[in-house]
């Protein structure tokens, strides 16, 4: 499946949970923490094949467990080609 | 550097969620989140709950291609929920209706016909014939709409001059009635004026928050996320949750508490007593602020009047009725609701209720109270409303930053068009009610109509409407911009025999052939969101603005146009009496279209384009086929109620000013907007000299009621053994008509499950993934059981959400409202759950 479906998620965690909401995002697949700040919240990156697969994600990762909330920020989705084609240099 | 366009793309979302979290990405190459496609990017509200949340619309080739969160935002600041995400989805689904559907036989209409593709012209014709008749048979009561708080301001405004003056019936209603009409009733008991005195700002200034009856985490996510970041900010901060069973917002909860349903009305008096007993009372507030209200009890549960708990009420005729009492009086009343008592009704441990008490009492905490559908739909939802600011005036916690109770709103204009507009069988514009005569006078003024033409008799109201069409009494009806047929309860006693009455003639405007529109004699297809020029108003009081992005499919035309375009059937001579003709013999022969809309006023402003600061242009289709600029002249017509009407507090910017901003807070006063309302300050309309005033009331004085606990309409008994609470998910939004359309979200959430406890599944032999029949008196239903997830209820009460049209769990509930407010108490009626 050719294409680019990305999002960019929002994450808050419960402090107590936090190392936990950690690993377990980081072994989702598709899901990559950009940063994570002092008060729980987490800034993801979340890639897919397909937008079914980029919602099903987000749905998981609401109902992490020590998830307080996840709001999406960031959509971008395109069926085609040359995703990996230079833009800029 | 290189950078592909994944990377491109993964910077992107990088950085734009970095900086909706206020914080910024080192070696982020990319600063801004637009990309360069050749998409047009402009602003509008969401077309979902009533937050408000402001989105950027992505237009490509005549088609929405995406929508992104609004960094501009004040409500959401770039932030978006999975719903609001899909949103450019939810025009496209594949069964969009594009042209008119009677029901049909032989070429002729039948009610028991099939439905067959109309022209407007014959979609028209036979619904004019139809209301003709009724207006002649029966006169104006026979005829009735049912409306929408997702109508945009100007259609509720032209709906309503269409009915109230055009047809002189004020049998219309908002679907509103359903999920705000005990907060709109509770307001206006208590301040005499509707909607929060506060605003969203308030997240970020208190160090308490208690949801009553609120769901916030999934029915008001991007809230819900505010208030988590608050929580976690500011080390002080608390949050306390009651609710029937546990949800999604107990994870953030310092005092959680899952009470016995209906005894919330226990729980509001024993805080007041807390308050009071420990000498917590703000005496210089109340002194100055506050008057004592005994209210009437027994007040029965809006049931047919042949119902047998409607017969044994003493006050089911005068529900809203009180009297003056003092503070002592008061004061002896809540004594009866302490700490014991309390806690064995509502099976709340008492430290729990003694630290939710104290939060409130204690004067150092700056506190906000949010409630939903809990407190609305109940069938003490009025009286629900009345004890929580009950609390809030006793100790003075009210109209500043960081204190005050806040009504969360579920619809997207339930605020603006339903409430604001007053589309409701009681109301006109601008918090003016049809039985005052110098209200209909200075409507009648307003809209240059003779004395007398509006009704000074209430309509119906929306669960009274189904009975009246079951009853034969409102034979003409149009339904438009809601699902009213899965939304409305006891549909197999009331609804659906209604609708299906062979004396019956019935219009739903849908885009899509929801229950409600299968359930018609004639659909017709209907332009949504930004297929149209809109206003929204939201929970806060911000009004907002959206320009047309695309055109609708095939014939859709919206709801404006459609009521607009209607009022062309009608001769004034065959719609008033000779006497009100000749109060103004120059509207004799002219159409409603005419006097209503075309009247000087309405069609001021001619025909412009519409331009955005960037200089692209955009289509406006009722503009084009009118001739002037139709949105414009309604709402500034709409505007003179706020500005020289006899309530104070309701004025509304001018048009332009809105297309330019992201929504202004009214009351707008030299076009500045109004963050809190009532204290001097804040709110320009206070007093002189006074610190506080409740201008909503005469004497400046909002109203303490004393309201005692009374049982639920239908509890469960040795037959029917649990409760059943109704509701909503994250993923869908209110009957599902829109997301069950997205594909994503209904791969989500495809189908309704009953939450129960493990427990009570056992007993019956039910387990999870199981099949299980949920039986009342009325109706029953099948569904899959679910023990776990984000729904954990207590034993003896199950959670079903009503989104899921192949389960309509409306078949169940019963037809019982709050009787001051007359909506429906969705959350509580008696079932049972046996094995499939």
């Amino acid at each position: 499946m050719s294409g680019i479906h990305v999002s960019g998620v929002l994450v808050h965690a419960h402090p107590k949970y936090l190392e936990n909401v950690r690993t377990q995002l980081e072994s989702t697949p598709g899901v990559e923490i950009e940063t994570v700040t002092s008060a729980g919240r987490l800034i993801t990156v979340v890639e897919r094949p397909t937008n079914h697969e980029l919602a099903d994600v987000f749905t998981d990762m609401q109902n992490t467990a020590g998830v307080l909330s996840a709001s999406l920020v960031y959509h971008y989705s395109d069926d085609e080609d040359a995703v990996d084609q230079e833009i800029k240099s | 550097m290189k950078l592909s366009r994944r990377e491109f793309v993964r910077a992107n979302a990088a950085a734009a969620t970095a900086a909706a979290a206020g914080v910024s990405l080192l070696n982020s190459p990319i600063a801004t989140a637009k990309n360069s496609d050749n998409i047009r990017w402009d602003k509008a509200p969401c077309r979902f709950c009533g937050t408000g949340c402001s989105v950027l619309v992505g237009t490509q080739n005549g088609r929405i291609v995406a929508t992104q969160g609004d960094p501009d935002a004040p409500v959401n600041r770039g932030l978006n929920c999975i719903k609001g995400y899909f949103l450019s989805k939810i025009q496209y689904g594949d069964d969009r209706l594009t042209k008119p559907l009677l029901r049909m036989t032989d070429g002729k209409y039948d009610k028991n016909g099939e439905f067959v593709p109309v022209s407007w012209d014959a979609a028209f014709d036979i619904m004019a014939e139809k209301w003709k008749a009724a207006l002649k048979d029966k006169g104006p009561t026979s005829v009735g709409m049912f409306g929408s708080g997702q109508w945009t301001v100007w259609e509720g405004y032209a709906a309503s001059k269409l009915l109230k003056a055009g047809f002189r019936t004020n049998n219309l209603e908002p679907n509103a009635r359903h999920c705000m009409a005990s907060a709109v009733a509770g307001f206006i008991r208590t301040f005499g004026a509707d909607e929060p005195m506060g605003v969203y700002d308030d997240l970020e200034h208190a160090d308490a928050f208690v949801l009553w009856g609120s769901n916030m985490a999934e029915m008001h996510p991007i809230l819900w996320s505010r208030l988590t970041d608050r929580r976690l900010t500011h080390d002080k901060c608390k949050v306390a949750v009651l609710s029937t069973f546990k949800n999604r917002n107990f994870d953030l909860a310092d005092i959680p508490m899952v009470f016995k349903p209906q005894t919330d009305l226990a729980i509001l008096n024993y805080i007041a007593n807390y308050i009071i007993k420990s000498g917590k009372v703000n005496k210089d507030f109340i002194g100055k602020n506050v008057n004592f209200r005994r209210g009437n009890t027994d007040i029965g549960y809006g049931l047919r009047p042949t119902d047998a708990r409607e017969k044994q009420a003493a006050n089911a005729g005068k529900a809203g009725g009180s009297e003056a009492m003092t503070f002592d009086e008061y004061a002896k009343f809540v004594a009866d609701y302490d700490v014991d008592s309390v806690s064995k009704l509502s099976g709340v441990p008492k430290e729990s209720l003694q630290a939710l008490a104290e939060l409130y009492a204690d004067p150092s905490i700056k506190i906000v109270s949010y409630w939903t559908m809990g407190f609305n739909q109940h069938s003490r939802g009025t009286w629900c409303n009345n004890l929580v600011y009950n609390i809030h005036l006793l100790t003075g916690k009210i109209s500043e930053p960081g204190n005050g109770p806040f009504s969360l709103t579920g619809q997207p204009s339930a605020c603006g068009t339903a409430r604001e507009v007053g589309t409701f069988a009681h109301r006109l514009p601008a918090d003016l009610v049809v039985k005052k005569e110098a209200h209909r006078d200075f409507s009648e003024k307003v809209w240059k109509l003779p004395k007398g033409t509006i009704p000074a008799k209430p309509g119906y109201h929306a669960v009274l409407q189904n009975r009246m069409l079951k009853d034969g009494k409102i034979n003409a009806y149009w339904v438009m911009c809601n699902n009213n047929m899965q939304a409305a309860p006891n549909m197999n006693e009331e609804t659906l025999p209604g609708y299906r009455n062979p004396d019956n003639f019935i219009v739903v405007s849908d885009p899509y052939p929801t229950v409600t529109a299968m359930a018609a004699d004639l659909i017709l297809p209907t332009s949504m969101w930004a297929e149209k020029e809109g206003a929204y108003g939201n929970a806060e009081r911000r009004t907002q603005f959206w320009r047309q992005q695309v055109k609708a499919p095939g014939e859709s035309r919206s709801d404006l146009w459609q009521i607009v375009e209607f009022s062309k059937r009608f001769k004034v001579e065959e719609v008033w009496p000779e006497e009100l003709i000749a109060q103004k013999p120059e509207y004799r022969s002219k159409t409603l279209y005419d006097v209503l809309y075309a009247n000087g006023q309405v069609d001021r402003y001619p025909q412009q384009k519409v331009t955005d600061s960037a200089g692209n242009v955009y289509d406006n289709d009722e503009m084009e086929d009118f001739g002037f600029y139709l949105q414009k002249g309604l709402y500034e017509e709409y505007r003179i109620f706020g500005l020289k009407g006899p309530k104070k507090g309701h004025e509304l910017g001018e048009f332009d000013a809105y297309h330019q901003s992201r929504g202004l807070r009214w009351p707008v006063i030299n076009g500045k907007e109004t963050l809190w309302r009532y204290r001097t300050g804040y709110d320009p309309l206070v007093a002189a000299g006074k610190e506080v005033e409740f201008y909503g009331k005469p004497d400046g004085k909002a109203a303490i009621f004393a309201l005692p606990y009374e049982p639920a309409a239908e509890e469960p008994d040795d037959e029917y053994d649990l409760w059943l609470c109704t509701g909503r998910v994250l993923e869908h939004w209110h009957s599902g008509s829109m997301t069950q359309r997205v594909p994503e979200l209904y791969r989500a959430y495809p189908d309704a499950l009953i939450f129960m406890h493990p427990e009570d599944a056992k007993k019956r032999g039910l387990r999870r993934g199981m099949t299980a029949t949920i039986a009342s008196r009325r109706g029953n239903i099948t569904m899959q059981v679910e023990t776990r997830g984000r729904n954990r209820p207590p034993e003896g009460l199950i959670f079903a959400p009503w989104f899921d049209a192949r389960r309509l769990v409306n078949k169940l509930t019963l037809d019982a409202t709050c009787p001051i407010s007359k909506e429906t108490d969705y959350k509580k009626c008696a079932v049972k759950v046996t094995r499939t």
